[in-house]
Formats: C-alpha cells, sequence, structure tokens
C-alpha cells in the first residue's frame, strides 16, 4: 500500500549516470488516481494519494537532471518522509497514516536463542549438553510451538513471558559476565577494553567507554559515551556496584559468586579451565556490578524484540 | 474494558501524564489493575483417558444375583449406592470408595447419562466429549471459554492434558506443577523455594534493574513516532506488569504440593485462578483403556479420578473460591457391556458426563440406559429416558446437546458458535 522509501531507487533505475548509451526508457508513473480497496482507512488512503505525488515529483526530477544520483539523493532526504524521525506529537490522523511503517516483532523462542549465543558467548541452559532452555522446558512458555497440543505461537508477550525474558537476562549474565572476563581480551565479546578488576567509577572513560560498547554489542545501539542510554546503564552499574561495595563491607554481602555464576569449567564444552581463567570470588563486587548492567541490556525491548 | 485496553486508551491519551499512574518506575514496582483479574467461574476439565466406564460409576449396572452370566460388574445391584437422586457404583473393598464424592457434592451434582458419543475411536471420542464433536476442526470447550472471558490473561487456558486443539482461538498453557511457577515469580534467584538470595548477593541490586528498565522503556516510548513500535514497546510494559501478577499465583500455592500428580495440577490450576490469571484447566488421568483385567486395573484409577473431583473441591473451599469453581467429568465414550475373554471391557459409544458449579443444578440425573447400558432416548422437555430407539419417541442424547448447554452456560458468545457450529437443538440440560 504505501510504500517505503526503499522503494524510490528503483523508480529511474540507477544505470543511467553516464552519458555514452541512451538511457532505458523510464518505467510510467505511478497511476494519479489509483483505484484503493474501499475498504481502506481514509487517512491511509490520503497517506497514500500524498506520497504518490511525493515520488513522482521526485521522479520527474530525477530524469530532468538527466539521471544525476546525486538529485536523488538529494531529493529524497529533503523528502518529508526521510525528515520524519523529526515530526512532531501524532495526531490520530497520522497514526493512521505511519501505522504500517517499523517493525516491532517479539523474536521467537528459537531466535532468542540464537541471539543470546550469538551476542554473548554463552547459551542458556543449565550445562554443557544439555538443550536451550529456550528450545526445551521454556520453550512453550516463551511462545513456541510444539507442532502438538501447541500450535500458534503467543506474539504479544503475557506476564509469565515478561518473568521468563527477567529470568533469562539474570541467568545469562550469571554465565556470560564471568565467562567473558576469564578470557583473553582479544577474544571478549563483551568486555574488550576493560577487566575485572578495573575500579568502577562514574568519572572513568574506560568504563563509559565499556558500557557503550555494551549497548552496541547487545542492542546494536551506536551510542555517543555522553548519550543518555549510556548514562542510565552507568546508574545500573554504579548503583549496584555501590550497594555491593557497602554490604561486602558490612558483611551482609558473600565475597562468592552464586553458585551458578562461579567459573571452573568452560561455558560452553565443559572442559576444565586453568586455575588463572576461574572466577569464583568477587571481592570487588566488579563482576557482580556488570553483572546488573548486562541483565539490564538482556531483558531490554530492543533486546528482545527485532 | 480489559488490561491492555485500558493502558493503551490512558496511555494514547498522553503517556507522560497518565502511565505513572498505572506504572510508576520511581517506586520500583507495577502496580496491578485489579479490573483486569479475572473473577468469573473457573471451569475445571477432567478426562479420564482411554474410555471409562459408566455401569461402574454413575450408571450403576451390576448383577442381580452373583451366579449370573455374562454380568455388566461384579457387584450386586442391590449394593449400588445413592446419594439423592443419584445412583453410583459400590466400589472399593468395602462399596464405599466412591462415597467421599457422591455423598459430599451430590446436591450440587448433574448426571447425564445415555449420551451417544457416536464413536469408539479413542481420538474422535476425546474430540467429541470435549468439543461436541468428534470430527476435527472445534476447538475444547475450556477453549472456548478461555477466549471467550479472558482473551488477554498470561495463561486463560492451562492445559495439563485432555484435548487442547484449541484451533487457535488460545493457547493451551502447561503450567507445570509449581517448580515452573516458582522460577518464573522469583527470577532473581537461582532457587526460587529455598534461599532467597539471587544472582548478585544483594536484596535490592534486581529491584535498580527493574526500575532503570520501566524508565528506559518509557524514554524509548517518548522518542517513538511509529505506532507499531510503540505498540511494541506497550506490550513489553504490559507484559512486565503481569510479573506481579505470576508471584500472587506462586504465593497462592500451598507450602505443601500433594504428592498425586493430577492433584499437583490441580492445585496450580486454582491457584491461578486465584491470582484472576486463569479461565480454565484441562487435567488428565490414563489408564482407563482396560481391554483386559478390567476391574483390577480400570476401577482403582475410576476411584483415583473421581477422588480428584473431590480433592478439587476441598482445595477451593480450603482457598475460599468453592462456589467459583466447576468440575466438568468426561471421557472417550463408555466400555462394552459384560467381560471380553480376558476380563476386560472393549469400547462402546455411550457414555456419561458428570459436572458441577455455577449454574449447573445439583441432585439431578438426565438421560439414562437400559441393563445392558444401551441407548435410549430422552423426552427433549423433561430430559428422562422414554425407552429403546426402536420402541420409544424422543431425543438421541448427543454430546452436541451437552456442549450446546455447556456454551450457552458459560456465555461463549454468538460468532464463535457460528465459527464452530454444532448439530442438534438446544435442550435444557441446565435448566433446574
Amino acid at each position: 500500500m504505501v510504500l517505503g522509501i526503499g522503494g524510490i531507487g528503483g523508480i529511474g533505475g540507477m544505470g543511467g549516470m553516464g552519458s555514452a548509451p541512451p538511457p532505458p526508457p523510464p518505467p510510467p508513473l505511478p497511476e494519479i488516481d489509483p483505484e484503493i480497496d474501499p475498504d481502506v482507512d481514509p487517512a491511509l488512503e490520503r497517506a497514500y494519494n500524498v506520497q504518490q505525488q511525493v515520488l513522482r515529483t521526485i521522479q520527474r526530477r530525477f530524469i530532468d537532471s538527466q539521471h544525476n544520483f546525486k538529485v536523488l539523493v538529494r531529493e529524497i532526504i529533503l523528502s518529508p518522509y526521510f525528515r520524519a524521525k523529526n515530526a512532531s506529537p501524532l495526531t490520530s490522523e497520522m497514526e493512521t497514516e505511519l501505522s504500517t511503517f517499523g517493525t516491532s516483532r517479539l523474536l521467537t523462542p528459537e531466535h532468542l536463542s540464537r541471539k543470546i549465543e550469538a551476542t554473548t558467548g554463552v547459551r542458556w541452559r543449565s550445562g554443557p549438553g544439555r538443550t536451550d532452555y529456550l528450545l526445551g522446558q521454556y520453550s512453550i512458555f516463551y511462545g513456541g510451538i510444539d507442532s502438538d497440543l501447541v500450535t500458534q505461537r503467543v506474539t504479544e508477550p503475557n506476564g509469565v513471558m515478561a518473568s521468563l525474558a527477567q529470568r533469562m537476562a539474570y541467568e545469562v549474565a550469571c554465565s556470560a559476565v564471568p565467562y567473558d572476563f576469564s578470557k583473553p581480551a582479544n577474544q571478549r565479546l563483551l568486555f574488550p577494553n576493560i577487566d575485572r578488576t578495573t575500579q568502577l567509577s562514574d568519572a572513568s572513560d574506560q568504563v563509559r567507554e565499556a558500557v557503550r560498547h555494551l549497548h552496541d554489542r547487545l542492542l546494536g545501539e551506536g551510542l555517543a559515551g555522553s548519550d543518555e542510554e549510556v548514562a542510565a546503564t552507568m546508574v545500573v552499574l554504579m548503583e549496584a556496584y555501590d550497594l555491593g561495595r557497602q554490604g561486602l563491607a558490612n558483611e551482609t554481602v558473600p565475597e562468592q559468586l552464586a553458585g551458578q555464576c562461579r567459573l571452573f569449567n568452560d561455558r560452553m564444552t565443559g572442559a576444565s579451565l586453568p586455575q588463572e581463567r576461574h572466577i569464583n570470588r568477587d571481592t570487588e563486587y566488579t563482576v557482580r556490578a556488570w553483572m546488573a548492567a548486562v541483565s539490564y541490556l538482556l531483558s531490554d525491548y530492543r533486546y528482545l524484540y527485532e | 474494558m480489559d488490561r491492555r485496553d485500558f493502558i493503551r486508551m490512558a496511555s494514547w491519551a498522553g503517556l507522560t501524564c497518565v502511565l505513572p499512574s498505572v506504572v510508576d518506575p520511581l517506586r520500583g514496582s507495577a502496580q496491578s489493575i485489579s479490573g483486569s483479574a479475572y473473577t468469573g467461574t473457573y471451569w475445571i476439565f477432567m478426562h479420564a483417558g482411554g474410555g471409562w466406564d459408566p455401569t461402574h460409576l454413575c450408571d450403576p449396572k451390576g448383577r442381580a444375583t452373583a451366579n449370573e452370566n455374562n454380568p455388566m460388574g461384579r457387584f450386586l445391584r442391590s449394593d449400588i449406592r445413592t446419594a439423592g437422586n443419584i445412583e453410583y457404583a459400590p466400589l472399593g473393598d468395602d462399596g464405599t470408595a466412591l462415597d467421599a464424592f457422591f455423598q459430599e457434592h451430590y446436591q450440587r451434582l448433574t448426571v447425564i447419562n445415555g449420551m451417544d458419543t457416536t464413536t469408539n475411536g479413542h481420538d474422535q471420542g476425546t474430540r467429541g466429549t470435549w468439543s461436541g464433536r468428534t470430527a476435527e476442526g472445534h476447538p475444547p470447550i475450556g477453549a472456548l471459554i478461555a477466549a471467550t472471558h479472558g482473551p488477554n490473561l498470561p495463561m486463560p487456558l492451562i492445559g495439563y492434558g485432555g484435548y487442547l486443539d484449541t484451533q487457535g482461538v488460545t493457547n493451551a498453557v502447561p503450567l507445570g506443577d509449581g517448580g515452573l511457577l516458582h522460577n518464573l515469580a522469583h527470577p532473581s534467584r537461582p532457587d526460587p523455594t529455598g534461599s532467597e538470595e539471587n544472582y548478585f548477593g544483594h536484596p535490592d541490586v534486581p529491584s535498580i534493574i527493574q526500575r532503570e528498565q520501566e524508565l528506559r522503556l518509557l524514554r524509548l516510548q517518548g522518542r517513538q513516532r511509529l505506532p507499531r513500535i510503540w505498540d511494541g514497546q506497550n506490550e513489553l510494559m504490559l507484559a512486565r506488569l503481569g510479573q506481579d501478577d505470576l508471584k500472587r499465583v506462586s504465593d497462592s500455592l500451598p507450602e505443601n504440593f500433594a504428592d498425586n500428580r493430577l492433584h499437583r495440577q490441580i492445585q496450580v490450576a486454582l491457584a491461578a485462578y486465584q491470582a484472576g490469571l486463569s479461565v480454565s484447566v484441562s487435567v488428565s488421568a490414563g489408564g482407563f483403556d482396560t481391554h483386559g483385567n478390567h476391574d483390577n486395573n480400570h476401577l482403582p484409577n475410576l476411584i483415583d479420578f473421581v477422588n480428584g473431583a473431590n480433592f478439587a473441591m476441598q482445595e477451593a473451599e480450603r482457598m475460599g473460591i468453592a462456589d467459583k469453581v466447576a468440575v466438568v467429568m468426561g471421557s472417550d465414550f463408555g466400555r462394552t457391556p459384560g467381560y471380553n475373554s480376558g476380563n476386560g471391557k472393549d469400547h462402546w459409544p455411550i457414555s456419561s458426563m458428570m459436572m458441577m458449579g455455577p449454574g449447573i443444578p445439583g441432585n439431578r440425573v438426565i438421560g439414562g440406559t437400559d441393563e445392558r447400558h444401551g441407548l435410549q432416548l430422552i423426552d427433549p422437555v423433561t430430559l428422562q429416558a422414554t425407552g429403546s430407539p426402536d420402541t420409544a419417541t424422543g431425543t438421541r442424547l448427543s454430546i452436541a446437546h451437552v456442549h450446546r448447554a455447556l456454551r450457552n452456560l458459560a456465555g461463549v458468545p454468538d460468532n464463535y458458535k457460528a465459527a464452530f457450529p454444532l448439530a442438534g437443538e438446544d435442550l435444557p440440560i441446565f435448566d433446574a
């Protein structure tokens, strides 16, 4: 119905940038008054017609410029669609017009399971050789199907699924953070530029850069170090860090990691790790503070949806 | 208005000024919206897998004398027990094994005898008993009721067994028998039923994470201009509200679970109902397809099964929700009159159902069979047996009749009735 901007490039073709061979004839212009399904919302129809006008204008200018690609790019960038990001608050009519744009799909248990491994380097399961939770015991609860009793996927999360995602975030962080820190820096996925002995500080550029990297790694967000989202993750990290250190000082927090988080064996293969890679204690509370930050990101909308 | 619509409307009306009244991330907790909890009838559907023997239950036949050839059962007719207007078989060593159920509940119980399932096939019979039609394509009644009353609940239909092909009207959530629920209710604890220690070693760290999660979601929504993505973010926010509901389920679970699997499943389902999250549950017990050694194999299972229904009502009493709970019992079909050469009983299309709950009259028997468990027609007004189809006039009581009545009783709307039509006409099965 309403085309995305990505469709424009095909209108005039891109083969006419040179001058030697005659350009192929342009495809016909879009219908000025196309037939619209009568069930289509009038606001959507208006939006379609407006978009068609814009497309025709861009197409005409592109052709008139002897298929100058720079002109095409400039026209697209100057079009109201390209600049929609900075639009004013939506009216109800605009909501209808924009209702077909964008994607927001809750990842299936199969997708999420693969994403966990791809982004963190560990699998969410009880141990090597075991089935991933999201492919086994938790599959149905996370909206999966068994093609027997459950044949319809749940695409809208519920409380069970939200809790499962929360548990996943805690357990994957518990598994992945010590594991990643135990590797040589050049093999780390989560913490390539920082070590677990690095003291955490709000003022530390190194720590802020590590947080920025986590946003990039886990959420695909390329943020500046000064971005408010980096600052929010720093809040999680530093509040957890401060609480944990107070607890260590007054001996209400154990130095030992929770049993599931302790690292003696390779998370993926089960092979025994050399002594220097063992992580059992967290005397400065840095490992658990980073676990909190990673948990926060693993249960984020942008991690669970695509 | 359901919770989703409420929040959607409130949010669209002005995210920043309205939503914080529902979700207050600064306080680190999401408030549940009480109006969204389901408080109607809780439907427990109990399936006796394999085909039960009504002549040893609520349509008792037995034998006239100890020397009778080809008896229907090995108890004497004179020993058949009664509770009000309801007869039942004298099972167990002293013949009283079913007393606990019938004597306790007959005043709430409707027994439907002489119901023609029209099949001797397990799959067809199971589908028919729970959907009203032996052919494929109709959802179980528990799914229709769940879809009607709890389309946005996290676990409208809890499915442990029986017929669960929901045809997409809702999903059957297999909730496990308790341990999983605790895991989900307390996601930050490695051992949710043991230590209160969490993965971070400090009790307040998870609440920091959750507080910041909610704030971030609000920030993302505040920047978002595409309705589809905004809706997705809203879904996640709503789902997180449901996490507190799960804690309510977990908190409603008894300290000590029953040893019996069926009983445990009922305990979890009732806890889910008490938390307002579930409309129906389908449970199943097996061991009824006794082509050999029928009495020794079938009857203990029958006693356990009926006692399972008794347990459900006792638990509902304990939880103070007995007046909200409906129990419906059925099976694939019945079993042949008399015993085969292996002392077993084979498949027989005439069966019974038993049910009780809000809107279901008590102390009532509908339909009937002859002394060899043969079909009898019924008067469509009084619902009493009129005699054999060869000699009497009346209506052949079908599983579709029963389901038409169940759908009406449960308020299943016309669009579902039209989408999944049933044969026959409405009979006054639940008219007092």
